[in-house]
């Protein structure tokens, strides 16, 4: 399926909920070249679910990673999915990024459509103070057990890089 | 038989010093010659008398939650019972020096008795994983008993047949009158068919791979010994060097027990150091076969595979073995 | 604490007790967590912790210019230390519109499959070691070296190999190293019936992987499975084949599943261990391919490292870079912004991120003896042993101190470079 199918798709089921889409090209090979896509979807986060369940229902995704980094006054989310797997060429990637306002950190969990996602939903909720809602486990899994830094959040007031130079100064003790 | 006190005390040390440097010296040869055959290089023979000395001088340590008499007694119970073993071998041609005061079937209860000693020491020490290797233990010694006993008592049993009115139990006359020749054509196969079984269960009293279940290293950190450190892991790695000797030896004196001297017609002390030397020669075959082979070329079993293994299989070949046995005594 | 959706409870027989595997475990390489509930043998109930081994790469590769993250990169992991520069690579390539040569996609690639063949052979050695089989870990671990030898001849290096750079390679492969990599592939060759013969007609093998560690179709796709561990279960998914990059943009190349050897798929070790050792098939086919079409030219667009960092410091974008690692799929995102030295967002994921949930269905329901090798099974990333005991020609064994390992290993690089 081309990445214009598909996102002729999501333009047709989901109308005005597709906020910005893109698709580049690229070329690969050496001894004959052969285009492959990268898709990129902005949309809503009150709309991210319904645009997850419309992929999953219709184009069977996998789930690489979810990236995040808080632009302005943003997190800015990127779901980083590919679709077309099992075919010679036949997959693109397909990135679809929601905005979370930093002042009100929620988001549906999608882990009920894809169980695969819960490990980076977990990993982003503690590494940004996130909120998800619906996520199946949500103690810290990469960070220590209890603890409330938020790494990769600008609100974090320093907490991590106090927290990093006591670790450092524990490494060097003299014993 | 008359031996002054004096005199026990002294043999009896030789053969308490000896059957624990005879079981090191086999402990190293094992652990040369499974990594040469692994492609490796492997310690020097001397590695377990190094070994022993480390763990001697390093801390005991009891956890926690272990029951600590209990703990610290076990090692003690399963060294000494497997050194009273040394006591009722017939080393050679010579008589054992308890071989008047007990038989086979002591053996036997001496024999499960580190075991057992392990399994108590296991489930004292608290720790999950010594609890696990503790039930593999106790399971595995249900499994392997049976065949073990069978082996043991058609062959005494077949003898008194044929020696009515002598000890037969006692492990001096079985050793003296090797059955091979005494049983038709029928009996020989049943005794082959035992002595297969014998060399199965060898393995797995010696908790080797692929039957070293209870201490599965990968699996269970050691199980049994997980906890154990120091003097008392000490004695539990000498009373499984000198068990190694002692399940050899016992299957040398059931099925292998001729000498050499005779043959060459050697006799006085250079008979007894060639005999000597040949019994030496032939615990080490037994511990070739039954341990070093083994543990090199296969995978560890599970609990459940190996419980299957001995009461279906070998079981069913032992008791075949008395079977034959019993009907070559009527044909 | 909400983990219902980890703990289960089977058959309505409540869990006897708990035992902890991890952080420190003989069964583990690298430090994880499980806390497993037993009935009896049996385990009923999972609870995965990761997490220990977590050193915040991504937070200090965000403070640091991209050349110094690229080392960084390369450190993540000691096994798959080609694949995450080259998934890295390719993401801030793809993000700063800068071209790699043909030479040097075919150097990444060569490089890329040499560490597939020495990361699935190891794989097999502890897969045997954790099932109890020491002689098949010595016998496997010693063909291994073959390929690291060849390795350190090719780049100088056992492990962190230092080949990808943004926009090429930073050693080519001269001509007079080429047979050396044809006469190891020969030897490869004639050794791969026998370790097929070894690992999947062994009975004892055979006893402990099949139908152990079972993964169906649904679960693998379900949660996103990648790599053998999926592949193993039937699905079809290898980046290499989905969505080509590099020489493999070049070749028909075709995920490998249990079913190449006729065997139905059920994600068990036992399959598990079969597309390992097909994959090391196809990774010599692969670089045969490469060495024969190596393209001739530069091997970097942008050689000098200043005119590097300006170009990257004046991009602006955004990239995936995405590499089928031995374990499975390794992707990078990154964000540059104009005039920032740093990158402004950088995420890594390695297979085992995602392979982490498919433990759960593999562990349940089989025994605790079958704990080690279904840990094994989805090759969770391990560190490289350092070489510290020497064992000189005549038997003798030494102690060598850092400073004469160093000395040791400088004099070697010499006679190698010289």
């Amino acid at each position: 399926m081309n990445p214009e199918q598909i996102l002729s798709s999501f333009r047709e089921a989901l109308g005005e909920k597709v906020l910005e889409d893109r698709t580049i090209e690229r070329s690969v090979g050496v001894l004959k070249s052969k285009p492959v896509y990268d898709i990129w979807l902005v949309v809503g986060r009150d709309d991210f679910h319904d645009v997850v369940a419309h992929l999953c229902a219709k184009f069977d995704p996998h789930l690489s990673v979810i990236s995040g980094e808080e632009i302005g006054n943003d997190v800015a989310l990127n779901y980083h999915f590919s679709t077309g797997w099992g075919e010679h060429y036949g997959e693109a990637t397909f990135t679809i990024r929601t905005l979370v306002p930093i002042d009100d950190r929620r988001l549906p969990s999608i882990c009920d459509l894809l169980p695969g996602a819960q490990t980076s939903e977990r990993e982003k909720r503690e590494f940004f103070g996130l909120e998800i809602e619906g996520i199946p486990d949500d103690r810290n899994i990469f960070l220590p057990e209890g603890s409330t830094l938020h790494p990769w959040s600008k609100e974090d007031d320093g907490g991590t890089s106090k927290e990093l130079k006591r670790l450092v100064k524990w490494e060097a003790r003299d014993e | 038989m008359s031996v002054t006190i004096a005199q026990a005390v002294w043999q009896g040390l030789v053969i308490l010093f000896g059957g624990t440097l005879l079981g090191m010296f086999y402990k190293g040869l094992d652990r040369k010659l499974a990594a040469q055959m692994q492609g490796r290089i492997g310690p020097p023979l001397r590695q377990p008398f190094f070994d022993v000395v480390k763990l001697m001088v390093k801390e005991n340590v009891v956890p926690d939650h272990a029951v600590g008499w209990l703990y610290n007694l076990m090692p003690l119970v399963s060294l000494a019972s497997v050194a009273t073993l040394l006591f009722y071998l017939p080393l050679g041609g010579y008589t054992p020096l308890l071989g008047g005061y007990g038989d086979l079937i002591l053996i036997l209860y001496l024999l499960a008795v580190p075991s057992l000693a392990m399994v108590v020491g296991g489930f004292a020490a608290g720790s999950p994983f010594a609890t696990v290797g503790a039930q593999r233990e106790m399971v595995m010694m249900m499994a392997y008993e049976f065949p073990l006993a069978i082996t043991f008592l058609s062959i005494a049993w077949r003898l008194s047949a044929i020696l009515p009115g002598q000890p037969v139990f006692s492990l001096t006359v079985l050793a003296a009158n090797p059955l091979w020749g005494l049983v038709g054509p029928i009996g020989f196969i049943g005794l082959l068919l035992l002595f297969f079984a014998l060399l199965i269960v060898t393995p797995a009293e010696l908790a080797k791979i692929p039957f070293d279940i209870p201490e599965a290293e990968t699996e269970i950190a050691g199980g049994i010994l997980a906890e154990y450190s120091g003097r008392n892991l000490a004695m539990f790695y000498l009373g499984d060097a000198i068990k190694m000797v002692v399940m050899s030896s016992l299957m040398v004196a059931l099925f292998f027990p001729y000498g050499l001297a005779n043959v060459f017609n050697v006799a006085g002390v250079w008979g007894g150091v060639i005999d000597v030397a040949f019994f030496l020669v032939k615990v080490f075959a037994v511990i070739f076969v039954a341990v070093i082979a083994v543990r090199v070329g296969f995978a560890r079993l599970k609990i459940g595979q190996v419980t299957r293994m001995f009461w279906l299989p070998v079981t069913g070949v032992a008791l075949l073995g008395m079977l034959l046995l019993t009907l070559d005594r009527f044909v | 604490m909400n983990n219902q959706s980890i703990k289960l409870e089977v058959g309505g027989s409540t869990a006897c007790y708990t035992v902890p595997v991890g952080p420190v475990h003989p069964a583990l390489k690298e430090p994880i967590r499980f806390h497993f509930d037993l009935d009896g043998e049996q385990i009923v109930g999972v609870d995965i912790k990761p997490g220990f081994a977590h050193r915040g790469i991504e937070y200090m590769g965000m403070r640091r210019n991209l050349i110094q993250t690229l080392y960084l990169s390369e450190r993540i992991c000691g096994i798959c230390s080609i694949s995450h520069p080259l998934a890295f690579t390719q993401a801030v390539e793809n993000a700063a519109g800068i071209a790699v040569p043909p030479r040097a996609q075919y150097i990444r690639t060569i490089i890329g499959e040499l560490e597939r063949i020495h990361s699935h052979i190891l794989w097999a050695g502890v897969g045997a070691h954790e099932l109890g089989f020491d002689t098949l870990l010595h016998l496997t671990w010693n063909v291994r070296e073959k390929c690291m030898d060849l390795l350190e001849e090719l780049t100088g290096n056992r492990v962190d190999y230092a080949i990808p750079i943004f926009g090429g390679v930073r050693r080519d492969i001269p001509a007079e190293k080429a047979p050396l990599a044809v006469e190891a592939l020969g030897y490869y060759k004639g050794l791969l019936d026998q370790l097929v013969d070894t690992f999947l007609h062994d009975k004892s093998i055979e006893m402990r992987t099949r139908g152990i560690g079972a993964l169906t179709y649904d679960q693998a796709v379900e949660l996103c499975a990648v790599g053998p561990v999926t592949r193993a279960a039937g699905v079809p998914k290898d980046v290499r084949q989905d969505m080509p990059y590099l020489a493999y943009a070049d070749m028909d190349i075709k995920a490998i599943t249990p079913r190449d050897l006729g065997v139905e798929p059920t994600g068990d070790v036992y399959d598990n261990i079969i597309v390992r050792l097909l994959e090391v098939a196809q990774s010599i086919e692969i670089i045969e391919f490469c060495l024969e079409n190596l393209p001739e030219g530069e091997i970097t667009s942008i050689p000098k490292v200043p005119a590097l960092l300006a170009a990257l410091k004046n991009a602006e974008g955004e990239g995936i870079g995405r590499h089928e690692a031995p374990r499975g799929e390794v992707i990078h995102y990154v964000r540059l912004v104009e005039g920032q030295d740093e990158m402004a967002a950088w995420k890594v994921k390695a297979p085992t991120y995602s392979n982490l949930m498919s433990w759960v269905p593999k562990f349940l329901g089989d025994e605790v003896a079958d704990i080690p090798i279904i840990a094994a099974s989805i090759d969770p990333c391990m560190c490289c042993m350092d070489r510290v005991h020497i064992a000189d020609e005549t038997g003798t064994t030494s102690e060598k101190t850092k400073a004469e390992l160093v000395r040791l290993s400088r004099e070697k690089t010499r006679r190698i470079c010289g």
